[in-house]
């Protein structure tokens, strides 16, 4: 009798100061989260002050008149473009020390790269894989 | 419990007698004593079971709730209200996703004057930290008898700073909301501007008002900035050159009518719309309504083409001016003798224009016109769409002097929209200031044949190869066009001095991707030009300029302009015959 008093008086106390102390932890994360909520609005404009910067900075006249003023570059025109490989000059012949002219190598198309054959040994994993 | 209230009950019943025994649990009673105590335990049973069945219930939702639906607490507790900023105004930006209009939250700084203790300090130090506002202007607002005065609107995060540490009391931070238009005038009669309560009231951002308010996707336009700089940068040059009052400028995707750049200058910095001056504020390119001039001659022979009653190899006789009622044609580049179908285009001859066009007739061109879009309303996205001023009645007199481009206004981006069926193959498809996707070409209209259009972009070439378009060749882009000058209307007769010259080109000719237009207003010819101020002089360097520098942007390659494959494609294989006389000129060349 006595000790089922007593358990219950235990049970309660013990639920009462768990509510309590939970209770407390909610309002603190609570805070966290209008913290953080507010820090994130701060940031979002503060992106968005920096993005309409950038956008300022970038502006063509200014990029222009720095290219203008620090680089050395002019306007590309269509005399220094090449439509393809292929209106290429043929390379000048390369002498080797001996005096006699290497044969030009077969030109073939250099933009177009031979597919790369895949390991045996990843073949052989992704079999295993999908089996 | 039940049974044990009941023995205290009875305990305490029967406690006055001490000589009674102790009682038993089981309590022998008797008459009524005994039925009340029957009724009581049935109802404490009852109410037991009904009380029993409650918290039943309470314990499987409890169970449900805690255990069987989500364990825990929601994983994502409150991050929506993270998303307010999302809320204002949204952005505009160009086809690469470049800024053209942002809303930026700023402070503006206030007072309240009863509550600043030493105005004069508070004034030295402020002056130090705004530029712009001098230490007398603060003092003078601080002055007031009221407890609101703004000092400075929309701070810069800068400002803000400097005047916090500065700390003087009275002075405080109001946070407004600011439209910012990063590219300044840029592009500014496309994007607009809003008034000082965030409504649009010009451009895109008075057409999108309900979309950007509802602030969600940035609206993507078609614009390319770098272009619409280029652009902007040579129609500058030569308004400067030539001290014209005004340019406009248009780049146009001919495959599905996607407007790459658009100029009207001078403009304006929608940043600052306080004081707007209304010629700056005026679209040339999409309100303007103008006599094009020779342009028009672009679709004059393409009309005269596509009926099938004027031939390639044909021609007529422009050695005599045509006098009709009060008026006279007569050709500006005169040859005054029989010209052949692509003579009279490479020339630019009036006088053949107008015989062409009489070969169609009245019901013919105003048909025509009105096919190719240029008698109504520009369908453009912005508000600023200019409204063509057609003749009526259309008289025979009409139908002649539109065949050159007079007595027929329109703007230039109706001309361009125009020239872009007449090349890319005769389909007409509307103009748009909004990015299309990828590979999503609109359906057009057919207005010519895919013939005609062939034969138009050979006449094209023809008239910058060898005719009044010269200026234009951008060498190894195969450049085709049409040089226009037209005098403008000045109360009842035209103005011999203030012209209107105008290119319109299309490049690569043999397979058209871009129109690209140059006007400059009233320009003024000079030593360079010997004095010449016709589109051919003026507005064709401009057009060469921009598609030399546009070109290796856009991934056009050149090409050897006399390789046999090119020529193929731009040959007019015609030789054409004078019935008057014999032989005749030969134009197989070209």
């Amino acid at each position: 009798m006595r000790q089922t008093f007593l358990l219950w008086i235990f049970l309660i106390g013990g639920a009462g100061v768990a509510l309590f102390l939970l209770k407390y932890e909610v309002q603190e994360r609570e805070e966290q989260l209008a913290r953080l909520n507010s820090q994130i609005i701060r940031d979002q404009e503060a992106i968005q002050i920096l993005r309409a910067e950038w956008s300022y900075l970038n502006r063509p006249d200014r990029l222009a008149d720095l290219a203008r003023r620090y680089l050395d570059l002019e306007p590309v025109t269509a005399k220094v473009l090449a439509a393809s490989v292929s209106a290429l000059p043929d390379p000048i012949p390369v002498i080797t020390p001996d005096g006699l002219p290497v044969p030009p190598v077969a030109r073939s198309n250099p933009l177009i790269a031979a597919p790369m054959e895949k390991p045996q040994a990843i073949l052989a994993t992704s079999r295993r894989l999908s089996e | 419990m039940t049974r044990t209230r009941l023995n205290l009950r009875t305990v305490f019943k029967r406690a006055p007698n001490p000589d009674v025994p102790p009682p038993s649990h089981h309590v022998a009673l008797e008459g009524h004593v005994r039925n009340a105590i029957e009724t009581g335990r049935t109802r404490l049973v009852i109410a037991a079971a009904l009380f029993a069945v409650a918290f039943g219930a309470v314990g499987v939702r409890l169970a449900d709730v805690t255990v069987m639906n989500q364990g825990a607490e929601p994983r994502l507790a409150d991050a929506a209200r993270a998303t307010i900023i999302q809320s204002s105004r949204s952005e505009i930006i160009d086809r690469n996703g470049l800024l053209l209009a942002t809303s930026l939250h700023t402070p503006s700084l206030y007072a309240d004057p009863m509550a600043v203790l030493d105005p004069v300090e508070a004034a030295q130090k402020l002056a130090t930290v705004l530029p712009g506002i001098s230490e007398q202007e603060i003092i003078a607002k601080l002055a007031t008898e009221r407890r609101f005065v703004w000092i400075r609107r929309n701070l810069t995060p800068r400002q803000q700073f400097d005047i916090n540490r500065l700390g003087i009391p009275g002075f405080y931070f109001q946070r407004e909301e600011k439209r910012v238009y990063p590219q300044s005038g840029a592009a500014a009669h496309v994007v607009g501007y809003t008034d000082v309560d965030g409504r649009g009231i010009a451009g895109i951002e008075q057409s999108f008002d309900e979309v950007l308010r509802s602030g969600g996707q940035p609206v993507q336009l078609s614009l390319d900035l770098r272009l619409q700089h280029i652009v902007r940068e040579s129609l500058l040059e030569s308004m400067t050159e030539f001290q014209a009052i005004g340019a406009a400028g248009v780049v146009l995707d001919a495959r599905n009518g996607e407007v790459l750049a658009m100029v009207s200058l001078p403009d304006f910095d929608p940043n600052q719309t306080r004081s707007l001056d209304p010629d700056a504020q005026f679209n040339r390119a999409t309100l303007g309504v103008y006599e094009m001039g020779s342009t028009f001659k672009v679709f004059n022979h393409a009309m005269a083409l596509d009926s099938g009653k004027v031939r390639l190899n044909g021609g007529f006789d422009a050695s005599h001016p045509i006098r009709i009622a009060r008026f006279t044609i007569s050709d500006y580049h005169g040859k005054n003798r029989w010209l052949s179908v692509p003579e009279i285009f490479e020339h630019s001859s009036n006088i053949g224009s107008a015989k062409m066009a009489m070969e169609v007739g009245v019901t013919g061109q105003h048909d025509f016109m009105k096919k190719i879009g240029m008698l109504s309303r520009l369908p453009i996205e912005i508000p600023e769409a200019g409204v063509p001023l057609a003749p009526s009645p259309w008289r025979e007199i009409n139908l002649m002097t539109i065949s050159f481009g007079h007595g027929l206004s329109v703007s230039p981006m109706h001309l361009v929209s125009g020239v872009s069926a007449m090349v890319n193959g005769g389909i007409l498809r509307p103009v748009t200031l909004l990015k299309r996707e990828p590979g999503a070409t609109p359906p057009g209209a057919r207005v010519i044949s895919e013939r005609t259009s062939d034969q138009m972009r050979r006449l094209l070439r023809l008239v910058v190869e060898n005719g009044t378009g010269r200026n234009a060749s951008a060498e190894g882009y195969l450049v085709g066009g049409k040089t226009g000058t037209a005098e403008k209307l000045s109360g009842r007769g035209y103005n011999r001095k203030a012209r209107i010259s105008s290119f319109v080109g299309a490049f690569p000719i043999n397979d058209p991707k871009y129109i690209v237009l140059a006007m400059i207003d009233e320009p003024v010819g000079n030593k360079r030009t010997f004095g010449y101020a016709t589109g051919g002089w003026v507005a064709a360097p401009v057009v060469k300029n921009i598609v030399r520098r546009m070109a290796p942007m856009y991934g056009i390659s050149p090409v050897d302009e006399n390789a046999p494959e090119i020529r193929r494609d731009l040959v007019l294989d015609i030789a054409p015959r004078d019935p008057t006389k014999n032989g005749g000129k030969h134009l197989a060349s070209y």
